[in-house]
């Protein structure tokens, strides 16, 4: 059978497969359109799976981009990715919490692969070499660098970056770095995303009343010294975010916090099966529900 | 008697582990915070002292043969 019999016999069949082969680029490009138009009209949250520590990152609605800490060192390759597959290639803030090593271990891949606009820091010098080694980075770079404190407030990218805390320096504390923690509201129309980053019940203390907010990234892996029933009271989220990695030695989250979220029916969301993406369009959210964490376990 | 002496950084105690940044690298390791000096807290430097023992050494090494024996001798 020659190939001109072929073509007539199984004609339907050349065709489909002709459809097929060129209707696939164009609905490659429709799809990377489409994820184009969601960033222009609304804002976009991601919180990382960096294991046991803590990443997030906000591209506001006109394409800036927030990096609020960098996860552990052995987490920083896969964060590098996780920016590279969304499509990042410039931080315009990035905002260093606290200097513990699970959020600040990343930074340094981070300084190394992306241009940076500018840095806000705690200002909570722990004497850490991995701080010592991100503070010589951003020297060397000659990258902006900034300690706001308690009441500052700056509009990036169509959102209002509000700081929270540190409201003054705490000293004497069981762990006064996270004590000492950068606390920031990101308000897009009427959505608050409230980032506790590790505050504990001291520094709570100096920041209340917290607004209400849409999203919580709870304080402290899910620390029952970070988050209580009377905290969730006055914040009232829709939605909380647990960043902690699977298996860690700490037992996070504890089951008090746990048991807290569930009784209140707030939609928990934990870090620790992957990334975790959450659009606003300015007035309400959504997020992937089918991530909903529904039992009450770890 | 070879030794060997690193600085060692407490980067946080928590639940009763603590993660430690040892040497120049700042290598990750977590240990149970028992086992740090009485009154190290976060922040604190330290200074870890490697110390090669042959009298240890030989002592398990002994201690072991004798067991084998035992084990040996079970029937």
């Amino acid at each position: 059978m020659n190939f001109g019999l072929l073509l007539r016999k199984y004609k339907k069949i050349f065709i489909f497969l002709f459809t097929l082969i060129i209707s696939l680029p164009v609905g490659a490009a429709w799809i990377s359109r489409t994820e184009v138009a969601e960033a222009d009209r609304g804002l976009r949250f991601y919180a990382f799976d960096v294991g046991q520590g803590d990443s997030s990152l906000f591209v506001l609605p006109d394409g800036k981009t927030i990096l609020i800490d960098a996860g552990p060192e052995d987490a920083g390759k896969s964060l590098l990715k996780e920016l590279k597959r969304i499509g990042i290639k410039k931080i315009d803030l990035l905002v260093a919490t606290h200097p513990h090593s699970d959020h600040i271990g990343g930074m340094k891949r981070v300084l190394s692969n992306f241009q940076i606009g500018k840095i806000w820091d705690s200002g909570f010098i722990s004497s850490s070499p991995i701080q010592k080694n991100f503070y010589n980075m951003i020297q060397k770079k000659n990258i902006p660098f900034g300690r706001p404190k308690r009441g500052y407030s700056e509009k990036i990218g169509g959102a209002l970056v509000e700081v929270l805390a540190p409201a003054r320096l705490i000293r004497g504390t069981k762990r006064d770095a996270n004590n000492n923690c950068l606390v920031l509201n990101i308000k897009y129309g009427s959505t608050n995303f409230l980032m506790l980053a590790d505050m504990e019940r001291e520094q709570l203390s100096t920041v209340r009343p917290l607004p209400r907010a849409a999203v919580l990234k709870a304080s402290h892996h899910g620390s029952s010294n970070g988050t209580n029933m009377s905290l969730l009271k006055e914040v009232r989220p829709y939605v909380i975010i647990l960043s902690y990695g699977k298996n860690n030695s700490y037992g996070y989250p504890h089951k008090e916090v746990v048991r807290a979220v569930s009784a209140s029916g707030i939609k928990r969301l934990d870090t620790k099966d992957g990334t975790i993406r959450i659009v606003s369009d300015g007035e309400k959210i959504s997020y992937p529900q089918s991530r909903e964490v529904v039992k009450n376990g770890g | 008697m070879a030794v060997k002496r690193e600085k060692i950084f407490v980067d946080s105690i928590n639940e009763e582990i603590c993660t430690l940044l040892v040497g120049e690298k700042a290598l990750s390791v977590n240990l149970p915070a028992r086992m740090l000096p009485r009154g190290t807290s976060e922040g604190d430097w330290l200074i870890m002292t490697l110390q090669k023992s042959e009298r240890l050494k030989r002592s398990y090494r002994r201690s072991m043969e004798r067991l084998l024996e035992k084990i040996e001798s079970n029937g």
